[in-house]
């Protein structure tokens, strides 16, 4: 393929359920751990699901004292992106020697805050409580807003980082971390930029999302054995697990990378986003739109299908993705899928939704630099119906050199990221 | 031309959809605008009487239900997707591509306003997480109440109501409701994600990635949150006017509304007999690096400006208009002047469309764009816009050319 169309990864990080940065968090990945538990941020008593992936370690950045971000600092999705971030950008080198700011992108990819409703009610209660506004303006969290917003991770690392380049932030539900790369490697490519740091950051194991997650139907109920809870492509899987965390990247141009002697950790070489058009909740049957962004991702890095050696599945643990998604990998891979392993990170880590795309795609980069592919934990009962090489139960030692990241949403977004190996 | 290398791919604006203050359609909203009538008044929708800004210029007579082909998706969609939806519907007839075959291909890239983050849905929560479920009119909400939360809840919740709070519904709905499935973005909404919108669908052309798409921004940010919010940042008109800059500016005034543009290569708009009412030149964006807010002095708005420019391969004497920002906010239209002085020397002829349809925020960008790509037989123009994320956009659009 074309070197300009790719773009080099030079740096990563992540926050995630499983630890406070990539090395712990990949370490136990491989290792097969399970970080779903009983929810403990809040009392989930008398909810029907009372289980998520919660990250419980995390990092201090000294980015977060810097004036005005520090009142940003109980957001718990601008921590995790900050985290994330310092991990990436530090592995990259840039600390010393940071990029030219005018050629320095940010793409994000993130939702509307969550646990910030609680500011929202509180100015509510302010406003009808008060009679006239003169009254009520004193005591209305100014930061309220720009918390709810889901462009607020954006705005506050490209001040921590100091970009002054493109800047873009993408909210496609469940797809929004790869939208972000995709839309990262898009500005690599178009010579918008030398430099973009891109990633995704959520947190929302919070209660009205589990409400509304749980009236859906959409979480599993598995309460009493959380760590069997999110089973991927298993018969007994019955919802996905939510959890929290970030995960970015460093994306480079390839020249800027080799001229300043930058690691090559990997390549984002293509990218699909395709709309189901359906239902705002089910994929459509036959998998249409999840196989329409595989395809469309292999021909942006004009790659074959039998060039893909490992699929990084999206895999939630909902009966309906994991079906849809076994189908269109059917679809788009032919006879090659039988030889295809594919398996899913949710099972250990649960749902990071906006952050879901970035981490896994991260995660997709690290193991082929180490040679292994990550297990498909709690595979115990294979789903007749989903019948591809999931790599159940244990990580397998396999070099590869190209893969791709699969991400579906709700709303009917989906988005496949194209990922090879680097030099390590 | 720099967005493609095959000019059968030049990005071309074929048909405009507009809902706003001034009309439920691009030609109601089109003929206010020739007739410099403002939009702005009170804020009729819930009674804002206690606000010392209580102006807003409100979408007047929209009828979902009569509008939007799918009556019982209705009460599913925030305020902002019905919008969305609206004009989707008003450009794709302006383009005359109501039967158009290849529709599954197209794109779709939408910047969706706050309000997506539907209000009623979280009060309508917060009340199932009081012990006697009141209203929020009568009690203070700050307590809320965990098991009592699930266990009404569960009983008078619609299931997927919970999914009008996800930002990428208007893209969903539109989706839905026109059939296309190709390369799509909901974008972060601020006042200058329109018009990031507009570029990304134009790049998606251009690179052959769906040979039409559609792309706008829809906002509904006439709500008590939005007017604490903004009022206390102090950028709202205590006055209820939006005079962009006006000696007597004292601030912007927020408007309803949604713009959609649908734009395909030039080619396929050929092929297809369309007529071409504007090209896509160039486009260009900036980040200030903070603080939150709009921008307060020139270089963010200036970046862009000079992007958008080289972008096209223009020089700022080939812009024939400049659309401006024109917030209305004193310090952040003196930042745009500055700018534009800067950028143009002597700046060609302003439009400051806030001042009738007030600023429509995630929709603004798309706002302006649409009523310049409406414009640009006369010659290049450029769009500018800026948002409370530290960003700025511009966009470049020229004449349509032949068909």
């Amino acid at each position: 393929m074309s070197a300009g169309r790719r773009a080099a990864v030079t740096g990563m990080g992540a926050v995630t359920p499983l630890g406070p940065d990539l090395a712990t968090s990949w370490q136990r990945l491989a290792s097969g751990d399970i970080a779903v538990d009983r929810i403990q941020a809040w009392d989930p008593t008398d909810f029907p699901v009372q289980i998520a992936a919660e990250v419980r370690e995390e990092r201090y950045d000294p980015g977060l004292d810097e004036a005005w971000v520090d009142r940003h600092r109980e957001d718990r999705r601008i921590r995790f992106a900050f985290q994330a971030a310092a991990e990436a950008w530090s592995q990259a080198g840039l600390d010393s020697a940071p990029p030219e700011p005018e050629r320095t992108g940010i793409s994000v990819g993130a939702e509307s805050g969550r646990k910030q409703l609680q500011d929202v009610a509180n100015d509510y209660a302010r406003w009808r409580h008060l009679d006239t506004l003169e009254t009520v303006v004193p005591h209305l969290h100014r930061l309220a807003y720009p918390r709810l917003q889901p462009w607020a991770p954006t705005l506050l690392l490209g001040k921590r980082w100091g970009m002054r380049g493109p800047a873009r932030t993408s909210s496609t539900a469940c797809t929004s971390g790869a939208q972000a790369l995709g839309r990262g490697l898009q500005m690599i490519r178009r010579g918008d930029a030398d430099v973009v740091l891109a990633g995704g950051t959520d947190a929302l194991v919070e209660a009205f999302m589990v409400t509304g997650f749980a009236l859906i139907g959409a979480l599993s109920e598995r309460n009493g054995d959380p760590a069997k809870a999110s089973r991927p492509f298993d018969m007994g899987r019955d919802g996905f697990v939510l959890a929290e965390g970030a995960g970015f990247v460093v994306l480079e141009n390839e020249e800027h990378a080799r001229r300043r002697g930058a690691t090559v950790l990997g390549w984002i070489s293509g990218f699909g986003s395709s709309l189901n058009a359906y239902r705002i909740t089910d994929p459509p049957p036959g998998g249409d739109g999840a196989f329409q962004a595989i395809r469309d991702a292999l021909i942006d890095a004009d790659v074959a299908p039998w060039d893909v050696q490992y699929i990084n599945a999206h895999g939630t643990s909902t009966v309906m993705n994991d079906l849809s998604e076994t189908l269109a990998i059917h679809r788009a891979f032919g006879d090659h899928a039988a030889k295809l392993p594919v398996s899913s990170n949710k099972g250990q880590m649960g749902h990071l939704v906006a952050a879901a795309g970035a981490v896994e795609s991260i995660f997709t980069v690290q193991g082929m630099l180490d040679g292994v592919i990550p297990p498909t934990v709690n595979l115990d009962h294979a789903d007749p119906e989903c019948d591809l090489d999931y790599v159940p139960h244990e990580a397998r030692p396999q070099g590869v050199q190209l893969a791709i990241s699969n991400s579906f949403g709700f709303g009917g977004s989906n988005a496949t990221l194209v990922l090879e190996r680097g030099d390590g | 031309m720099s967005y493609a290398a095959d000019p059968a791919r030049q990005p071309v604006v074929t048909g405009v959809g507009l809902i706003t203050g001034l009309g439920l359609t691009r030609d109601e909203t089109v003929a206010g605008v020739v007739a410099d009538r403002s939009a702005i008044g009170p804020v009729e929708q819930f009674d804002a009487s206690a606000f010392p800004w209580p102006a807003a210029a409100e979408v007047q007579g929209f009828k979902p239900r009569k509008v939007l082909p799918d009556r019982k998706a209705v009460k599913l969609m925030s305020p902002p997707a019905r919008l969305a939806v609206a004009a989707a519907l008003d450009a794709r007839a302006h383009a005359g591509a109501v039967d158009e075959p290849g529709v599954q291909d197209g794109g779709l890239f939408i910047a969706a306003g706050y309000e997506t983050v539907d209000l009623s849905t979280v009060l309508r929560m917060m009340s199932y997480s009081r012990p006697d479920g009141v209203t929020p009119a009568d009690r203070d909400w700050n307590t809320i109440d965990l098991p009592q939360l699930w266990a009404e809840g569960r009983h008078r919740m619609n299931p997927l109501s919970a999914l009008k709070i996800l930002p990428n519904m208007a893209t969903a709905h539109v989706s839905i409701a026109l059939g296309m499935q190709g390369p799509n973005n909901s974008l972060g909404p601020h006042g200058s994600s329109g018009l990031q919108a507009i570029s990304e669908a134009a790049r998606a052309v251009a690179d052959g990635e769906a040979p039409f798409a559609l792309a706008g921004g829809t906002d509904a940010p006439v709500n008590v949150f939005m007017l604490s919010y903004f009022g206390v940042e102090g950028l709202l008109s205590p006055t209820g006017g939006c005079r962009p800059f006006a000696a007597d500016a004292d601030g912007t005034v927020p408007g309803e509304g949604a713009a959609m543009l649908w734009i395909e290569g030039r080619h396929h708009a050929r092929e297809r007999g369309a007529a071409v009412l504007a090209t896509v030149l160039g486009y260009g964006e900036a980040h200030s690096g903070g603080p939150y807010g709009p921008p307060r002095s020139p270089e963010t708005y200036l970046t862009a400006g000079q992007r958008a420019l080289d972008h096209a391969g223009l020089a700022a004497r080939d812009i024939t208009a400049w659309t401006a920002d024109g917030w209305g906010v004193p310090a952040v239209d003196g930042a745009e002047l500055r700018a534009a002085r800067e950028l143009f020397g002597d700046p060609p002829p302003r439009r400051a469309r806030k001042a009738l349809l007030g600023h429509c925020f995630a929709a603004a960008g798309a706002v302006d764009a649409g009523l310049a790509a409406l414009d640009a037989a006369t010659g290049p123009q450029l769009v500018w816009a800026a948002g409370m994320d530290g960003t700025a956009a511009a966009l470049v659009l020229g004449p349509g050319g032949s068909p």
